[in-house]
C-alpha cells in the first residue's frame, strides 16, 4: 500500500516537472502566463503561427520530433503534454 | 527602426528573434510587404536599413531575379537607407554574381551582398507545413549575420591609419639591411608585406587616410619605395614624420597638422615597447601590434571600425581636402594664424540649399562632427528631413574656398524664426577649417541677413563639446539668457565684432 503511494507521488512529481516546464516554454513564446486548460486563440498571439512557434520550441528544449501530422492537429496545452510525454 | 524581409516565412512572433527585436527591428509578416514599403515614402522613411534574405532554388529563381530588378531602382533613389541582402543558394556562385549585377552592386554604394555559407539544415516538413524552408535553429545564424552588420552600420570608422616602416611595411631594418636587404615581395617572406600594403591601399581608396611615424631617414624610405615598386608609394601618405623624434611627438604633430582627434586614429607598429610609450602619453589613440602571420592580417580585416558600409563622394574627395589643410599647415608653419595670412589665403565661403545630392554629407556631418558643434544633436535621416522641409527652418549648408582649392561641405546651420527672434538652433563646423574666422563670418552673415531680428544661439553642454565651444562664447561677450541643466540660450548683441570677419573672405 505504502509502496504504491511512493509511486504515485513519483509520478505526480514527474509530471509537476515536465508541466512547469513546459508552461516556462509557452511564456517564452506567448510572453504570458498559460493556464493547464489554455487552448489557440486564447491569446492574440497564440494563432496558427504562434502555434507553431510552441511547437517548434518544444522540439528544442525536449529534444523529440513531432510528425507532421502531429503538426497540424495539435492546439491546446493539454493535447501538447500528453505527446510530449509520450515521446520523451 | 530596421526592418527584415525574406522570400520564405521568417515565423515573426517566434521567440528567437527576441534579440531583434529588441534592437527596434521590424519582421516581416508577408514578403510583399516589403514591396509596399518600398514604393511607399511615408513608410520607406520609418526605417533606416532593410534585411532582406533570399532563399534561391530551382522553381523560385526567375521569380526573384524579376523582383529584384524592380528594387534596384528604388535602391539607387533612396541613397540614404542601407540595404543588406544575404543570399541562401546552394546552385551556383555565378548565381551570386548575378544578382549583384542585377542589383548595379559597383554603382550603389548603398547596399551589400552576403552569402550565408554556413552549414543550413533544409527541412522538408517546416517548408511544407510552415512554408520556412529550414530548421528553426537557423534562425540563430540568421542572427549573427545580422547584428553584426548593425554593429557596424552604427560604429564609427577610424579616420586616419599612423604606420611605421620597418617591419611594418616592409620587413627587416631598412637602415641596416639596405634597400636590397629587405623584405617586399611575391615570395614567402616579403608576400605578407604585399598584401598589408595592397590592404592599405583599398583602405586609402574607401577614404582612410594613411600617414607615417618611424624613425628612419626620410629620403631612404621614398627612395625604397620606388626602387622596389611597392603598391604604397610617397603620394599616398599625408604629412608623413620620419625623423630620429620620440614617436609620440611625432603622431601628436600629425593630428595637430591634419586637425584630427587621437580618437579617431589607429597607430600600427611592430614594437610592443613603442605601443605602449605612445598608448601612455596620446590617450584614446588605438594601437594594434603588426606581425607577419596571416592571422594578424585577417583579425584586422575583422576591425569593425575599419570598415566602412557608405562610401561617400564625400569621403574619396576627403584625400584631397586634408592634403590642402597640411598645405596650409607648412605654408603658415610655426607661426600663429595672423590676420595677414588669412588675407593672402582668398578665403570664399558659399551657402549652399540642402537638396538630394548633399543631403547624406549633411547627415555625416551631424553625426561626426563633435568639437564645434553647438547643440550636439544627432539627426536622424527621417527627423532631418521634416526639419529641412519646415517653413519655419532654415538649414543651409557651408562650402568653403582657399587658395589652394576647394574643401568642400564644411559646415552648416539651422535656424528657426519666430516673429521677432531667430534661434541658431544647430551651428557646426568641421573641425579642419576652424580657427579661420569662419566661424565669425557665417554668424556676420546671419545676423547682416535680416538685421531686424534678435539673434540667439543654442548651446548644449556635453563633454564632447567643452573646449572650443566656450571658448568661442567668451571671446565674443556672448549675453547668457537661460539655463536649463546642461541647455544654454545665449543672445547675440546687434553691435559686436563679428564684421571684422568680413575683410577675410571675397
Amino acid at each position: 500500500m505504502f509502496i504504491k503511494l511512493k509511486k504515485k507521488i513519483n509520478f505526480m512529481n514527474q509530471k509537476n516537472i515536465l508541466i512547469n516546464s513546459l508552461k516556462k516554454v509557452f511564456k517564452k513564446e506567448l510572453k504570458k502566463n498559460v493556464k493547464v486548460t489554455s487552448k489557440i486563440f486564447d491569446f492574440t498571439n497564440w494563432d496558427s503561427l504562434g502555434n507553431f512557434n510552441i511547437l517548434l520550441a518544444c522540439e528544442n528544449k525536449f529534444k523529440i520530433k513531432f510528425t507532421a501530422k502531429e503538426f497540424s492537429s495539435l492546439n491546446s496545452f493539454k493535447e501538447i503534454a500528453k505527446v510530449v510525454k509520450k515521446k520523451i | 527602426m530596421h526592418f527584415l524581409t525574406s522570400n520564405f516565412n521568417l515565423l515573426y512572433s517566434n521567440s528567437k528573434w527576441s534579440e531583434l527585436t529588441s534592437i527596434k527591428f521590424e519582421i516581416d509578416k508577408n514578403y510583399n510587404n516589403f514591396f509596399f514599403i518600398l514604393n511607399n515614402k511615408e513608410l520607406l522613411n520609418k526605417f533606416e536599413t532593410f534585411h532582406i534574405i533570399l532563399n534561391i532554388d530551382n522553381k523560385n529563381e526567375s521569380e526573384i531575379f524579376k523582383k529584384l530588378k524592380e528594387i534596384k531602382k528604388i535602391i539607387s533613389r533612396s541613397s540614404n537607407k542601407y540595404f543588406f541582402f544575404y543570399i541562401i543558394n546552394k546552385l551556383s556562385k555565378s548565381k551570386n554574381l548575378k544578382i549583384a549585377k542585377i542589383l548595379n552592386l559597383k554603382n550603389n554604394k548603398n547596399l551589400t551582398i552576403h552569402c550565408i555559407e554556413k552549414k543550413i539544415s533544409q527541412n522538408k516538413r517546416n517548408k511544407m507545413l510552415i512554408k520556412f524552408p529550414f530548421d528553426i535553429e537557423v534562425i540563430n545564424v540568421f542572427n549573427q549575420y545580422i547584428l553584426s552588420n548593425i554593429k557596424i552600420y552604427k560604429s564609427k570608422p577610424y579616420k586616419l591609419i599612423i604606420l611605421d616602416c620597418d617591419n611594418t611595411l616592409w620587413g627587416g631594418v631598412l637602415d641596416e639591411d639596405g634597400i636590397k636587404g629587405i623584405q617586399y615581395s611575391n615570395k614567402k617572406g616579403g608576400l605578407i608585406f604585399k598584401e598589408f600594403q595592397n590592404y592599405l591601399k583599398a583602405l586609402k581608396e574607401k577614404g582612410f587616410i594613411l600617414s607615417i611615424s618611424s624613425k628612419n631617414n626620410q629620403a631612404n624610405v621614398w627612395k625604397a619605395m620606388k626602387k622596389k615598386k611597392m603598391i604604397l608609394q610617397k603620394k599616398d601618405f599625408l604629412s608623413p614624420k620620419i625623423n630620429w623624434n620620440e614617436k609620440n611627438l611625432n603622431i601628436k604633430e600629425i593630428l595637430l597638422n591634419l586637425g584630427l582627434r587621437s580618437v579617431d586614429t589607429l597607430f600600427i607598429d611592430d614594437n610592443a615597447l613603442e605601443l605602449k610609450k605612445v598608448k601612455e602619453k596620446i590617450r584614446d589613440v588605438g594601437t594594434v601590434k603588426f606581425n607577419n602571420t596571416n592571422s594578424f592580417l585577417n583579425d584586422l580585416k575583422s576591425n569593425i571600425r575599419l570598415k566602412k558600409l557608405r562610401v561617400l563622394d564625400e569621403d574619396l574627395k576627403k584625400y584631397k581636402y586634408y592634403k590642402i589643410k597640411s598645405k596650409f599647415e607648412d605654408y603658415k608653419g610655426n607661426q600663429k594664424i595672423s590676420p595677414k595670412i588669412l588675407k593672402n589665403m582668398r578665403q570664399k565661403i558659399k551657402f549652399i540649399n540642402i537638396n538630394k545630392k548633399n543631403f547624406s554629407r549633411a547627415i555625416q556631418l551631424f553625426e561626426k562632427t563633435n568639437q564645434f558643434n553647438f547643440s550636439l544633436n544627432r539627426y536622424n535621416s527621417t527627423d532631418f528631413l521634416k526639419i529641412s522641409k519646415d517653413t519655419n527652418h532654415t538649414v543651409k549648408l557651408i562650402s568653403f574656398k582657399d587658395k589652394f582649392g576647394s574643401h568642400g561641405l564644411i559646415g552648416l546651420y539651422v535656424i528657426k524664426r519666430e516673429e521677432n527672434n531667430q534661434t541658431i538652433v544647430d551651428f557646426l563646423l568641421s573641425c579642419r577649417v576652424l580657427h579661420r574666422c569662419i566661424e565669425d563670418y557665417v554668424i556676420y552673415c546671419i545676423q547682416n541677413q535680416k538685421k531686424s531680428l534678435n539673434t540667439y544661439i543654442n548651446y548644449r553642454l556635453t563633454h564632447l563639446n567643452n573646449e572650443l565651444v566656450p571658448l568661442f562664447l567668451k571671446k565674443n561677450n556672448f549675453d547668457n539668457k537661460s539655463k536649463n541643466n546642461n541647455n544654454y540660450v545665449y543672445k547675440i548683441k546687434k553691435k559686436n565684432k563679428f564684421y571684422e570677419s568680413k575683410k577675410y573672405f571675397n
